[in-house]
């Protein structure tokens, strides 16, 4: 889940959140989020983590 | 269409609900125009410039003390001038058309006439304009945290504006904090403006200007939180630019 910095203190949700300027939060309503950062009320953090499939590999000794 | 009776014009000056003490106010607003007009024209032209207004106020003089006659004087020769907030409908409930701005007063003139009432007439000079504000508090008493209802200008404007704030009456044992927000998808609530925390007791006004291009969303609502226990009786207004 994408993750974002408040730069204008922000009143959101149901029931009602409450988010002040500096603060990190992941749960911003999808349908707000354009406006809100093409008014640069909020900035990008971190966008949701692609998924990596970890391989592991383990090598025998051959003793 | 629906006219109105002006019997019940309401009339905030800073702090003050003035109302009962005038029975006439007349609202002036202008634009100053340049003419444009070169060889060749068959008609004159022009272009607009800078908005001005005055606010004329006519009323019964009053002596006591946070009266009439008292809160003109107060405010003669103050550079700050006044913060006026006035609705000719006569009511402040959310939603309602209203005028605010920041008057200078240029002449505060007392009649006693031997056959009539003493009466009291004043006169403000518009400074950066006459607001057309909507409120977005009625004038009450509020105890606990109060979100009002939002309202809808239909689209965003782009020019800033001016968020005002009358304390009239504050029985609160600590201090409570007003804001004007704003929003695009009347959900999700931004900080537009806030004023300064209103001590315990206090009563205050306050006029705050959104700065020329700022975006005002198309939903406008004010919020008023209260720290403590009491009753905190405010108006909160706000005129687009």
């Amino acid at each position: 889940m994408a993750t974002y910095k408040v730069l204008v203190g922000l009143d959101y949700g149901k029931p009602s959140k409450r988010a002040e300027e500096g603060d990190v939060v992941s749960d911003l309503p999808a349908a707000s989020l354009s406006w809100l950062i093409e008014q640069k009320m909020i900035e990008l953090v971190d966008s949701a983590p692609s998924k990596i499939k970890k391989v592991i590999t383990v090598e025998e000794s051959g003793e | 269409m629906a006219f109105i009776h002006g019997k019940s014009a309401v009339v905030l000056q800073n702090e003050f609900n003035l109302s009962a003490y005038f029975n006439d106010i007349s609202i002036s607003r202008s634009i100053e125009t340049a003419e444009t007009t070169a060889f060749g024209s068959t008609a004159k032209s022009y272009i607009v410039g800078l908005i001005d207004g005055t606010l004329s106020l006519s009323g019964m003089f009053d002596g006591a003390a946070n009266a009439i006659d008292q809160e003109m004087t107060d405010v003669l020769g103050v550079n700050a001038g006044a913060i006026i907030s006035a609705s000719v409908s006569g009511v402040t409930t959310i939603g309602t058309r209203m005028i605010s701005t920041t008057g200078k007063l240029t002449s505060y003139e007392v009649t006693a006439p031997v056959g009539d009432v003493v009466s009291a007439n004043a006169e403000f000079q518009a400074s950066d304009g006459i607001g057309n504000a909507v409120s977005l508090a009625a004038l009450g008493a509020i105890t606990a945290t109060t979100t009002g209802t939002s309202v809808d200008n239909g689209a965003s404007s782009s020019n800033g504006g001016f968020a005002t704030l009358h304390v009239t009456a504050n029985t609160m044992n600590a201090a409570t904090v007003c804001k004007v927000q704003h929003s695009a998808d009347n959900s999700t609530w931004a900080d537009l403006q806030s004023f300064t925390s209103v001590a315990t007791t206090v009563v205050t006004a306050e006029r705050l200007k959104v700065a020329n291009g700022t975006t005002v969303n198309r939903y406008l609502r004010a919020v008023a939180t209260p720290a403590g226990t009491g009753s905190f009786t405010y108006h909160i207004n706000f005129a687009r630019q």
